[in-house]
């Protein structure tokens, strides 16, 4: 697994899929996305993803997003305390 | 080489190199290029590494052998030779492979989206 750390630069989202941009400025991020299988569980999971995605740009809170070592999906999000 | 016909090595880089170097060419004397290099990994069994670079508004492809310091891309794309060959010819369209897994864009992606839309891999921008 992977880890890209870093502020929420840009969260675009959108129906079945949520794009953001994750880095420490503006010209260094990386993207990822935040998908679901259309299953309830998996939805309600993407949803809270994607929720505390807006919040931590909003708070400008640093985020590690988890995905797979050749996969921009993550799977996971851990916040930081400041 | 194997029995004089080129292994799987061989054809997947030689087939990314050759979709690179016709962006390469179409987005050659651009006034998006701003500069930088763009560094693309294929990834799996047969790693590879070319450099996109920028001289006085041409843009060349070098195969680097996977030296190349990260600290110089611009742009960084990684993914599966093949795929990737497949979306720059435009035979497989950039955001359905994407969102199907196996690649990965990082850097400046701002100016990633401007070139890519330029080249015509993406409709939009990012």
């Amino acid at each position: 697994m992977a880890e890209t750390t870093g502020l929420v630069q840009r969260l675009t989202v959108g129906s079945s899929v949520s794009c953001v941009w994750i880095g420490p400025n503006p010209n260094n991020t990386t993207l990822l996305v935040v998908s679901d299988n259309g299953m309830a569980a998996d939805v309600a999971f993407a949803a809270s993803l994607v929720q505390t995605l807006a919040s931590a740009a909003t708070n400008y809170r640093s985020v590690a997003a988890i995905h797979g070592n050749n996969s921009s999906t993550i799977t996971a999000l851990r916040v930081d305390p400041v | 080489m194997n029995n004089g016909k080129p292994d799987g090595a061989d054809t997947h880089r030689g087939e990314l190199a050759e979709a690179l170097s016709g962006v390469a060419e179409s987005l050659s004397g651009s006034p998006r290029l701003t500069g930088g290099q763009i560094v693309v990994r294929q990834i799996g069994e047969h790693p590879a590494t070319f450099v996109i670079s920028e001289v006085d508004g041409t843009l060349s492809v070098a195969d680097t052998q996977g030296m190349v310091d990260d600290a110089d891309a611009r742009v960084e794309i990684l993914g599966d030779g093949q795929v990737l060959a497949a979306i720059l010819r435009g035979d497989q369209d950039a955001r359905d492979a994407f969102l199907a897994g196996g690649i990965r864009v990082r850097g400046d992606l701002r100016y990633f989206s401007d070139l890519a839309v330029a080249a015509r891999i993406l409709p939009t921008p990012l």
